[in-house]
């Protein structure tokens, strides 16, 4: 692979390799890109509330958060 | 989320509403990567009434009588914030009346067109929704007659350019 802009061919593949990825996550089936959803809503909860922000990642019955305790507050 | 979907569709089915489909984040998602959201936003056709005014009255009287929750502006359906927004203008009733239909684990379910999606974020006009547009043009298969007519209708074309030139 050749530079492009002035960025070096390690670092071009590694951007190709992320692309690659993101089109591989688009093209998952909707149920899966769902679970792909609750997954960062856990970890996007930790970082919020840490920050004081009370968010509720998804409760579906069956999923690995189902008996989770509820935070006292939501907000998107 | 499919006991959600489940629940969407009897409500359809009993004449709560006249027809609904997911829109927002979760809709987006359908057709790119995953994002981040912590609600499902679900547009929904609604009877007026006898004054003329829609509200989203009925369906929250409904849901409470299944025993869900409000949350703030959402009302939490088997474990999923939902936000109901009524069609509030002529690009969403014809988002709504051309939703894809989807099948989610065995449950029928309807999806706003990737296309809709685009002319309703340029309508919107939040940050959010011109990085979900370069997200949709990236990601999404869109079928680019069918976007050139939706934009061309509800007056968006200069939006557009001015979004992607």
């Amino acid at each position: 692979m050749e530079a492009v802009d002035g960025v070096r061919p390690e670092i071009a593949r590694i951007f190709a390799a992320k692309e690659q990825r993101r089109q591989a996550l688009a093209r998952l089936p909707f149920p899966a890109k769902v679970r792909a959803v609750m997954q960062l809503q856990e970890m996007a909860a930790t970082i919020m509330r840490a920050r004081g922000k009370m968010v509720r990642p998804w409760a579906i019955s069956g999923s690995s958060v189902e008996n989770r305790s509820a935070p006292t507050n939501t907000s998107r | 989320m499919k006991r959600t979907l489940e629940v969407l569709n009897e409500l359809e089915r009993e004449g709560v509403f006249t027809r609904y489909a997911i829109g927002g984040a979760m809709a987006a998602t359908f057709y790119t990567e995953p994002v981040l959201t912590f609600d499902l936003d679900v547009f929904v056709l609604l009877q007026s009434s006898a004054t003329g005014l829609v509200s989203l009255a009925p369906i929250y009287d409904a849901l409470r009588t299944r025993g869900y929750k409000e949350e703030q502006e959402c009302i939490l359906i088997e474990g999923v914030p939902v936000q109901f927004l009524p069609a509030y203008n002529a690009l969403i009733e014809e988002a709504l009346a051309q939703a894809r239909e989807i099948d989610y684990e065995g449950v029928p379910a309807r999806v706003v067109r990737a296309e809709h999606l685009i002319a309703i974020c340029l309508q919107t006009g939040r940050a959010k929704d011109r990085a979900r547009v370069a997200m949709l043009r990236e990601q999404a298969h869109l079928d680019h007659e069918l976007l050139a007519d939706i934009l061309n209708r509800h007056q968006l074309e200069d939006k557009w350019k001015l979004w992607t030139e």
